[in-house]
């Protein structure tokens, strides 16, 4: 089963620690054959919005800032346990914040 | 099941290994390892519910157990200075204890080390296989149950009887050192590919693919490389398994149905895994090492996958990656792989000497591929009664319905293209160069230790039916129906392809049918002439035109089946066919065939294969009779050095000579008993001693090995046969015959001679 786990930005300042600590995680994780991939998102983007044959494209920043993610891992694992204790693992090394768990359907 | 419960399995599957293997570190002893790990969980079952899961539920684990470990070692007084210290370690504060589960690299030898414990050679395969998804991937024997399909007491049996010669072997807990490292690693990934094939060709059950066992066997992949990040062949095998697991969805079709390679949809491959193939790959590249049997066949793969249709298929590339895999691998049915590759790259007359090449293997004398192959090949050169004549063959072999069915389409093809005199409409439209099959690379049942499963793929692409809904994937027949001779021998003619393919009364299944349905043979007599005529429809075809049947095919027919038989079966078959011959007015029909004394030992001409493929080294055989000039004037010392002849003869002859040893006793020589400072060996219960001349070619022979039969032929063993087979490369203990026979050729002396000869 494969599960994307989205971070939500956080008002924490990411410090050097923080880029260690991540970098470990994902060695870790890596390591442990169940991340696929990952990657951090950058702010804000563009959006697109249909409406009919009218499609709508907006650059950002958005005021819904606080909705979008602002990063991705994408794990491979055999139930969504194992991707809920992942989970709690990068909520430890992140501190304080939300994410969201959704299991991946297809390819 | 609670969700706490849940929870904690889920951190199991995680922690697994890592608590094991950090146990094992203590206690010297995998299964007890794992029942202290085992108490732990069960606390966890007790405690979480009420107090909470803890916030780092992997070290609450890790520290119950060790508290069990210390306990353990304390009560049984064993090792007391291990207890003293880790007693120590105890009494400091809970949470120095949470975190000392051990540095990171010392947990990460403690995993490494497991994994070279579940692959102990002292354990047979299937042990290993249990063994490994049960401490290593954390599966319970439930769930290795459920994956290969069989009752949960026999995994636990298993298991338990695995633990118990580990235990009595006293299984190495030291430091994984680079021989260890070198000689369990082919186990390890061998072990791998087993349970990911498991699961990818699934050869069993309702089920096409069991993802569960695929995603274990990538998981441990993925893990491994990270072990041992400088293993080429690790790195190969997760190539391999990310590029065939890509294919995962498009493999199965709207029915539930296999889809072969060449038909499947590439948009649903998953690119993710392809990629992730490829950094694989490029990663067992970075490492320098040359390329081993994994890499070449992940290579194989990549090829498959970098083409953005199936007609865009870059075949001479792989058949050139084939050729490198032959060199490493000589098993027939990558031979075989081979053939069909450089079929489709270089055209189908190449493709043919190569596949013709192998009808003197015995191991794929009921391989219904080869047939199929050769079938396909000669289609496409437009041979159409004898391409009829080999899907008929390879039709009476297999016992896949799909299969079957496409294999008498593709013959009655033939028979239309035969009455209209022109390229027959279907293979026309299939084209050529145009497809490839599924790369279902299942590995043979009897594949050995230390090798990885040859691939059955580019075999399986001449099941290629166009408008041949259903089909299914040939991978699957190939892990059943795996070169191991007599397979469907209990066959009997009704399976000789059904109805309609008997042929006429000049053709061989006609005439065999006549001969059989006469009327006066007896119950006896019928099942034994029976047997003899079942083997040679199966090598030949029913419709072989009687006036082809030669004294010279039949001959080479029974040596292949009976040469290596007792001398009253090669009796009895040599008078069913004299009897038929007399029958059908081919008085000669058995004239190829020699009666043997019964009751002596057989002195069997070794299959032709053998004999082809091992004397290529030996350049000029027939010149050295002069050199040598007859019995009892052997120049022994030119002999022995003389580079012309292999320094396995050459070994073997000096070490005859040296030792005076029976020449049986001297083949029976393992490498691991091999005393070299002291320059004996003991076999059988008697010493064996050599002196300077074997002393002198032994290391090379030698050549690394560590185990395994000392001189081996170039062919691989039969199944099953563990004690006469080299675990590195699968190959046989040579033979006395061959022995025999090389040593008379290059010499006209026997080899008894040679041992009393003075030199």
């Amino acid at each position: 089963m494969r599960f994307l786990m989205i971070q939500k930005p956080s008002d924490t300042q990411p410090d050097e620690k923080l880029f260690a600590d991540m970098a470990a995680f994902i060695d870790e994780m890596t390591a442990a054959g169940v991340l696929l991939a990952t990657g951090g998102l950058e702010p804000g983007g563009v959006t697109m919005s249909s409406v009919g044959d009218e499609i709508t494209v907006t650059d950002g920043p958005f005021a819904e800032a606080k909705e979008a993610a602002a990063g991705f891992a994408l794990v491979e694992v055999g139930s969504r346990e194992e991707a809920i204790e992942l989970a709690r693992r990068f909520r430890k090394v992140v501190g304080d914040g939300e994410s969201t768990i959704q299991q991946v359907f297809g390819p | 099941m609670s969700d706490v419960s849940r929870t904690i399995g889920a951190v199991w599957k995680l922690e697994s290994a890592r608590i094991v293997g950090g146990l094992a570190r203590l206690v010297h002893d995998v299964g007890l390892a794992e029942e202290l790990a085992q108490d732990a969980l069960v606390a966890a079952l007790e405690q979480w519910p009420l107090a909470g899961v803890p916030d780092n539920p992997g070290a609450w684990l890790t520290t119950v157990a060790r508290r069990r470990a210390v306990d353990h070692i304390r009560r049984s007084q064993l090792a007391e200075r291990t207890a003293r210290t880790l007693a120590h370690d105890e009494s400091g504060r809970d949470e120095a204890l949470v975190f000392d589960a051990g540095r990171p690299e010392e947990q990460h030898d403690d995993v490494l080390r497991l994994v070279f414990v579940c692959c102990h050679p002292a354990l047979e395969r299937d042990a290993r296989v249990a063994l490994t998804l049960r401490l290593v991937a954390g599966l319970s024997n439930a769930e290795i149950a459920r994956a290969f399909l069989i009752d949960e007491p026999r995994v636990a049996r298993r298991i338990a009887g695995a633990k118990q010669i580990l235990a009595e072997e006293g299984a190495d807990f030291t430091r994984p050192g680079a021989g260890i490292q070198a000689e369990r690693l082919p186990s390890v990934l061998e072990v791998l590919y087993l349970i990911f094939n498991e699961g990818y060709s699934a050869t069993a059950g309702d089920d096409l693919v069991r993802a569960d066992l695929c995603r274990e066997a990538l998981r441990l992949g993925r893990m491994l490389a990270g072990l041992v990040p400088g293993e080429a062949e690790v790195h190969g095998l997760v190539a391999l398994m990310e590029l065939q697991a890509s294919r995962t969805a498009a493999r199965i079709g709207a029915a539930g149905e296999l889809v072969l390679l060449h038909e499947q949809n590439r948009g649903r491959w998953d690119q993710l895994l392809i990629k992730r193939g490829f950094a694989a790959l490029l990663r067992a590249r970075a490492t320098g090492a040359p390329p081993g049997p994994y890499v070449l066949q992940a290579a194989i793969a990549v090829c498959h996958a970098q083409a953005a249709t199936a007609g865009d298929t870059d075949w001479a590339r792989i058949a050139k990656l084939y050729d490198a895999l032959v060199r490493l691998q000589p098993s027939p049915v990558v031979h075989l792989n081979r053939a069909v590759a450089v079929g489709m790259a270089y055209g189908p007359e190449f493709g043919l000497t190569e596949a013709d090449a192998l009808l003197t293997d015995p191991a794929l004398r009921d391989y219904h591929l080869l047939p199929a192959v050769r079938g396909d090949l000669l289609a496409r050169l437009g041979r159409h009664a004898q391409a009829r004549r080999e899907f008929e063959r390879a039709l009476a072999l297999t016992r896949n319905r799909p299969e079957q069915e496409f294999l008498r389409r593709r013959a009655a093809d033939m028979s239309s293209a035969l009455a209209a005199g022109t390229e027959p409409a279907a293979p026309a439209n299939l084209g050529v160069g145009r497809d490839s099959a599924e790369t279902a690379a299942a590995p043979p049942a009897e594949s050995s230790p230390g090798e990885t499963a040859p691939t059955g793929c580019e075999a399986g692409r001449i099941f290629r039916g166009q408008g041949h809904t259903g089909f299914q994937d040939v991978g699957v027949s190939n892990a059943s129906a795996a070169p191991t001779g007599g397979r469907g021998a209990s066959g009997g003619p009704g399976t000789l392809g059904g109805p309609g393919t008997l042929g006429g009364p000049d053709t061989l299944g006609g005439a065999a049918a006549a001969f059989l349905g006469r009327g006066d043979l007896d119950r006896a007599t019928l099942r034994s002439y029976g047997q003899t005529f079942t083997r040679l429809r199966r090598a030949l075809g029913d419709s072989l035109p009687l006036a082809e049947l030669s004294a010279d095919v039949v001959a080479k027919v029974c040596v292949l089946a009976w040469g290596n038989a007792a001398p009253r079966t090669w009796n009895r078959h040599r008078a069913t066919l004299r009897s038929f011959g007399a029958w059908c007015g081919r008085a000669d029909l058995a004239a190829g065939l020699e009666r043997r004394a019964e009751g002596v030992a057989p002195v069997a001409p070794d299959s032709a294969a053998d004999l082809s493929a091992a004397d290529l080294s030996a350049s000029d055989p027939s010149a050295v009779d002069l050199s040598v000039g007859g019995r009892g004037a052997l120049d022994l010392p030119g002999l022995f050095a003389d580079g012309r002849y292999p320094l396995r003869e050459r070994t073997l002859w000096c070490l005859l000579h040296e030792s005076s040893a029976p020449v049986t006793t001297v083949l029976a020589v393992d490498v691991e008993g091999l005393d070299l400072d002291d320059r004996r060996v003991r076999v059988g219960g008697r010493w064996v001693a050599w002196r300077s001349g074997t002393a002198r070619l032994l290391p090379e022979l030698i050549a690394g090995r560590a185990s395994g039969p000392l001189f081996l032929t170039d062919r691989r063993a039969a199944p099953g046969a563990t004690a006469d087979r080299c675990p590195q490369t699968g190959r046989a203990r040579l033979s006395y015959e061959r022995a025999e026979y090389l040593f008379k050729r290059a010499t006209g002396a026997t080899l008894k001679q040679l041992r009393s000869a003075d030199g």
